[in-house]
């Protein structure tokens, strides 16, 4: 079993409506949903199809590293935002009132799976996350 | 400017990669030489596909975004 902790900051889009963007820094792997909740798991997807397909290639997936000016940006997004719990922002997150979400995804995927090309079962959490600009509470 | 799906996998294709269907999951998959990366892929060949993840896909696939773009 291999553990992969994965920043990933996610947004509205600013081009699409009823969009959101997920940027994992860690691999810099972009995907995007219809909600908060789906480019969450729509990232989960990504970042699976990536590690995967670079162990295989025996390449390292953390090589893909964003650019760093994305980490600088994590970095304020994290100091000038608010700590929530995942689960809270799952229940309800409106794009209207929040500019940026940042969390740290912990990827746990099985390397004999991946090896023996049986597929392979990823499973994710997110310890906590940090909610950019709100202007309005979470409904609870 | 966002853009359709299936006006990505052409371009990308033009610029010299590969873009496969998936069997299972919401992404396609594109591939440039030997390096992969997921495209969202949700609603088909229809999905909207944002500017930030045009230009993720080019950092990734060593693509120039001006020129895919210009594809487009």
């Amino acid at each position: 079993m291999r553990v992969f902790n994965l920043w990933v900051v996610v947004r509205p889009a600013e081009d699409l409506a009823n969009q959101w963007v997920a940027h994992c820094l860690d691999l810099d792997v972009v995907t995007q949903g219809t909600s908060f909740g789906h480019a969450m798991e729509m990232a989960f997807e990504a970042v699976s199809m990536v590690v995967a397909d670079d162990i295989v290639a025996g390449r390292d997936p953390l090589s893909r590293r964003a650019p760093e000016k994305f980490w600088e940006e994590l970095h304020a997004i994290v100091i000038g935002s608010q700590a929530v719990r995942f689960e809270a922002l799952l229940k309800g997150v409106e794009k209207e009132y929040v500019k940026v979400i940042a969390g740290q995804m912990v990827l746990q995927i099985s390397l004999e799976q991946v090896d023996s090309g049986c597929g392979l079962h990823p499973s994710y959490t997110v310890p906590m996350a940090w909610k950019g600009a709100p202007t309005k509470p979470l409904a609870q | 400017m966002p853009t359709s799906l299936r006006a990505l996998k052409r371009a990308i294709e033009k610029q010299g990669g590969v873009v496969e269907e998936p069997r299972s999951g919401s992404h396609w998959k594109a591939r440039r030489g030997s390096v992969s990366y997921p495209i969202p892929a949700h609603n088909g060949l229809k999905t909207e596909i944002s500017d930030r993840y045009i230009a993720g896909a080019c950092r990734a696939l060593g693509l120039d975004e001006q020129a895919l773009k210009d594809e487009l």
